[in-house]
């Protein structure tokens, strides 16, 4: 028997980073009664170790609730909390497409920032009901009718329908559900229909394979029903369908406007996309939902194990990451320096970054990251034109023509009185103004920037000169040429290809100065002196060295402590076979790490 | 070949009290005269129970080590001295005896004493003739002290004498060195040894060292220190006839000289080693590491059960790394036959590559018939050379 779809709201949960979306989940799952006591924490559906410790949600989540509405009618109320920050922003747009209304949950004491912006965009954009939540009422810092203005001013929400909650104390939640299940439309989708639901999100795991998490928009699908992806054309018989409430329910059945998981004996990622739209040969439709864009990875870094009897592992843990994140890309690739590993792209630099963290924590690694490059486009002086994402890549600099780089919009939104520093900040790095505008005390800036430029600190600098209140949002716009080169290090004159870097000419100087004097600061004395340059092309540019070691020679060897003495010689060897050899200079893993993370200091 | 012999190091753990960078197997002040006695009869005991894996062979050496071995009555001394000889009753013409003695009023009393139980030579712990340096050091002893012992060694008829020197010892200046050496030069002993200062993992100057209150010299400063060193003893006809260790000619220590040729020596005492000769299942010799506790010792040794806790049975390979790199560490170098003999080919059978790199790289001589030697740099490169002939084990065990 299949639901009504008069009764059913699919909303999802869209803010600025950390305004509160998970906390007030939270609390309409309590208010709905969907957790026993047992099972209640803070920020229940950020369940993974790592958005726990961050404090963050990553991935989004789906829950259905029930609730009660003042008609006295029970209604089903399928939640979806989506992440905040700006690299996992392609986990907004999928969950936008499941749904009919969005929370804007807006921190009433912060007001609108970027990613308020950005994602109010992306939902009027797949038409979706709006309803403004204040939330953190409850903060003395709290300004609703500041926020409430800007709100009108800068969204062009009527301010009449805008909610007050605190997520925090619960105060307003009652309201907020109500409010869905009057404004939010239901979906309109008929299960009389030609069947179509869109696979929105997909994970694995390791039990039962791929589970699918779809949104039937039309038509019903049923247990043992034979499916077929429309875009990947497999056919496939469902197994098992449920629904997440949020502990899993098996259900025999899926009906128009309804959301649930369904699992079809598919064992890779790699036989059925996100974005696909999966119909019954029973019932089946003749055209596919339009998809998502695809997500392309915007930075590449080399990963690599420290310990290079670890490469297998790490190749397997990527393939079993890669599982639950399609929007990660990995290549095989070998450094002279570091031996062999693994070119890969992400979307951004926390994406960059929680990948690593991943791979070390949940399958024991330890690995050397390479710094954060972007995808350049060369154009040589003869031939075709085309991409690199490794500095490794790039031809002889009198091969090439020109070097374009990835250039992006940026937004950024601050308090007046920070946004002397942000455009200090922006035109540090190479950024070129393209818009300005005022609302009330708060600025908003456009900056075309070269992505290089921000994805590494770019996020942090803004928070960290506009002591918190500056936030930032941005797309991507095309290529222009720079003024780019490639920066190479050299020890006793053989290249540390590990370290090369492209960089705009102005910065060559600085970043080949740091670089080498980070690696004289952890390269041993050794028995020859050793050479550390930057160059660029066959031009040094900056040079420092390691004196020669003198003298390596301590312990007496009396007495019986020939095995002692042995030992020592032992250990001392050992700890050599750990470190990288380029040329014949010995370099530990720490001169790498060190000289990789300057770029974060 | 020369005959089969042995050379015996007899270990006395007391000291009047423990120096702060001392990670040797010591007891620290007031031993009672009572426990000296109770020890040196276990060392006989131990003496009967291991003379039989030595038996047959000429004895070569025997030293008296610490500790401060000096703090043994020279009766004691004597008894031992006795009991060794008579323990292994062939041996050599003139047998090394050497005793090391820390300077003190008791102990240069007793010179003359140790003289007549058959005592031929003093290692004396002088360290430094500075204040300043002893007392960074912490040690018990003054410099006037110091310079009477050696004056009443050589009054007490001891003509074969060394002197221990310290260096890079805590805010020890090259001047102050210098001036260490000046006086040494001046005094005219027959051998030096010396002793760059290592800070011992568990010691109180590693304590110090890792709260930053030690002005420890850096390896550039103690280079120039070992180079004061050679300038200076060499002077006076003291050549470095190992790393750390100089001798007029023919005054190289007998014992010492066993080590680095990888020769027998039994060991007596708490914390003693052992370089036990082929045998049986052994065909390189075994080592062994007696108890480092002095309770311990004495209860192993009165219950007739072994002192040693631990006998490591010497791999070809480890004992060629062995014999490489001690015979590295002397003047004479590694004797390319002689290594044939022992192993069943010279030693670029197994150490070509590691060779031809050193030599490439000028740390390493090698001559026509294949001897191995260090260069001047090599040898202050010593442990980058030696390094390169040992094996890495995966985990290196380590106490
Ligand atoms: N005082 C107060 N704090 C709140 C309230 N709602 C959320 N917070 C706090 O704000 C912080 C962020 O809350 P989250 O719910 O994780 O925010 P989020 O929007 O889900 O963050 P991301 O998913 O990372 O974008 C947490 O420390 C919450 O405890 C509120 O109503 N009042
Ligand atoms: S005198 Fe020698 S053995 Fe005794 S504690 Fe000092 S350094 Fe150690
Ligand atoms: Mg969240």
């Amino acid at each position: 028997m299949s639901i009504d779809p008069a009764q059913i709201r699919n909303f999802c949960i869209i803010a600025h980073i950390d305004h509160g979306k998970s906390t007030l989940a939270d609390r309409l799952l309590d208010a709905t009664h969907s957790l026993t006591d047992r099972e209640k924490k803070d920020q229940f559906l950020d369940n993974m170790d790592l958005e726990r410790e961050r404090g963050i949600t990553i991935k989004a989540r789906s829950v259905r609730m029930r609730f009660r509405a003042e008609d006295g009618k029970d209604y089903l109320l399928n939640l979806i909390d989506t992440p905040g920050h700006v690299d996992f922003s392609y986990e907004v747009s999928r969950a936008l497409a499941a749904c009919e209304g969005a929370l804007l949950v807006v921190d009433a004491a912060q007001g609108i920032e970027a990613q308020t912006l950005a994602n109010t965009y992306l939902a009027t954009e797949a038409d979706l009901e709006i309803i403004p939540v204040l939330n953190k009422l409850d903060l003395p810092a709290a300004d609703p009718e500041r926020v409430a203005r800007e709100i009108e001013d800068i969204i062009g929400l009527d301010a009449t329908g805008i909610l007050h909650v605190s997520a925090k104390t619960g105060k307003g939640v009652p309201e907020v559900l109500q409010a869905i299940v009057d404004r939010v439309p239901a979906p309109t989708g008929a299960a009389s229909s030609p069947t179509r639901a869109l696979i929105f999100d997909s994970w694995f795991d390791s039990y039962v394979g791929v589970v699918l998490l779809v949104r039937v928009m039309e038509g019903t699908l049923g247990r043992r029903d034979t499916i077929r992806f429309m875009i990947g054309k497999k056919e496939r018989e469902v197994t098992r369908l449920a629904v997440l409430e949020p502990a899993e329910r098996e259900v025999q059945e899926l009906a128009a406007g309804e959301v649930g998981i369904v699992l079809a004996g598919i064992k890779t990622l790699s036989d059925v996309k996100v974005g696909d739209t999966i119909t019954t040969l029973a019932n089946p439709a003749s055209a596919p939902l339009p998809g998502f864009r695809e997500t392309k990875p915007m930075v590449f870094s080399g990963l690599y194990p420290v310990d290079s009897e670890e490469y297998e592992d790490l190749k397997v843990s990527l393939e079993k990451l890669k599982l639950n994140d399609s929007s990660f890309v990995y290549d095989p690739e070998t450094s002279a320096a570091l031996g062999f590993g693994f070119r890969c792209g992400f979307l951004g630099f926390l994406h960059a970054e929680i990948i690593q963290e991943r791979l070390e924590r949940e399958y024991d690694l330890d690995l050397i990251t390479t710094a954060p490059t972007v995808r350049y486009r060369v154009v040589p002086k003869s031939g075709e034109p085309f991409e690199i994402e490794t500095p490794a890549a790039l031809p002889d600099a009198n091969e090439i023509d020109r070097i374009e780089e990835p250039i992006i919009r940026a937004t950024v939104h601050v308090p007046a009185e920070y946004l002397g520093a942000v455009i200090g900040l922006c035109q540090d790095r190479r950024g070129r103004q393209v818009g300005m505008t005022q609302h009330g005390t708060r600025v908003q800036v456009e900056y075309d920037l070269p992505l290089a430029e921000v994805v590494t600190d770019f996020h942090d600098k803004i928070k960290s000169v506009t002591r918190g209140y500056g936030s930032f949002d941005y797309e991507l716009r095309g290529y222009e040429a720079g003024d780019l080169v490639k920066l190479d290090i050299l020890v006793n004159g053989d290249s540390v290809d590990a370290l090369s870097l492209i960089v705009h000419r102005d910065h060559s100087y600085t970043k080949g100065n740091d670089l080498t004097r980070k690696l004289k600061e952890f390269i041993p004395r050794q028995q020859f002196q050793v050479a550390i340059q930057a160059a660029v092309g066959a031009r040094i540019i900056a040079r420092t060295s390691v004196k020669a070691l003198r003298k390596n020679v301590t312990a007496k060897c009396y007495g019986g402590d020939i095995s002692r003495k042995r030992k020592l010689l032992e250990k001392q060897k050992a700890g050599k076979k750990r470190m990288k050899r380029v040329g014949s200079v010995d370099i530990p893993q720490e001169a790498f790490l060190a000289a990789l993370r300057l770029g974060e200091e | 070949m020369s005959e089969p012999s042995v050379g015996v190091y007899v270990h006395i753990p007391f000291c009047d009290r423990v120096c702060p960078y001392c990670d040797f197997a010591v007891v620290g002040g007031g031993v009672s005269a009572d426990m000296q006695g109770r020890y040196v009869e276990a060392l006989c005991q131990e003496l009967a129970q291991r003379r039989d894996a030595f038996a047959g062979r000429r004895l070569d050496s025997l030293y008296f080590g610490g500790g401060t071995p000096s703090l043994l009555a020279t009766g004691q001394i004597a008894q031992l001295v006795r009991s060794l000889r008579e323990a292994f009753p062939e041996a050599t013409a003139d047998l090394e005896v050497t005793l090391e003695v820390n300077p003190s009023t008791l102990e240069r009393d007793r010179l003359p004493g140790f003289r007549e139980a058959g005592v031929n030579r003093l290692s004396i712990g002088i360290q430094s003739f500075d204040d300043q340096v002893l007392k960074r050091l912490g040690r018990a002893h003054l410099a006037d002290e110091g310079r009477k012992t050696l004056a009443a060694a050589r009054r007490a008829g001891f003509d074969n004498l060394s002197l221990d020197l310290l260096f890079a010892a805590p805010g020890q200046s090259l001047a102050q060195l210098e001036a260490d050496l000046q006086e040494t030069v001046a005094f005219a002993p027959e051998h030096v040894s010396t002793y760059e200062l290592v800070v011992e993992a568990g010691t109180p100057f590693a304590l110090a060292d890792r709260r930053g209150q030690l002005e420890r010299a850096d390896s550039d400063a103690a280079a120039d220190m070992v180079e004061a060193i050679d300038a200076a003893l060499g002077s006076i006809g003291l050549a470095a006839y190992e790393l750390t260790n100089y001798a007029l000619s023919g005054r190289e220590s007998a014992h010492n000289q066993r080590y680095w040729k990888r020769e027998p020596v039994l060991g007596l005492g708490v914390g003693a080693w052992s370089s036990d000769p082929a045998g049986e299942g052994a065909p390189h010799g075994a080592r062994l590491a007696n108890t480092r506790s002095l309770p311990d010792y004495l209860d192993r040794t009165q219950r007739g059960d072994p002192a040693s806790v631990s006998r490591e049975v010497l791999a070809a390979s480890t004992a060629r790394a062995e014999t490489v790199f001690l015979a590295l560490r002397t003047q004479v170098g590694l004797d390319a036959a002689r290594f044939a003999r022992g192993f069943g080919g010279p030693p670029r059978t197994w150490y070509g590559g590691e060779i031809d790199e050193l030599v490439r790289n000028g740390l390493l001589l090698e001559s026509p018939e294949g001897d191995l030697r260090v260069s001047a740099r090599g040898r202050m490169l010593m442990d980058l050379v030696c390094e390169r002939f040992v094996e890495v084990v995966d985990e290196v065990p380590f106490d």
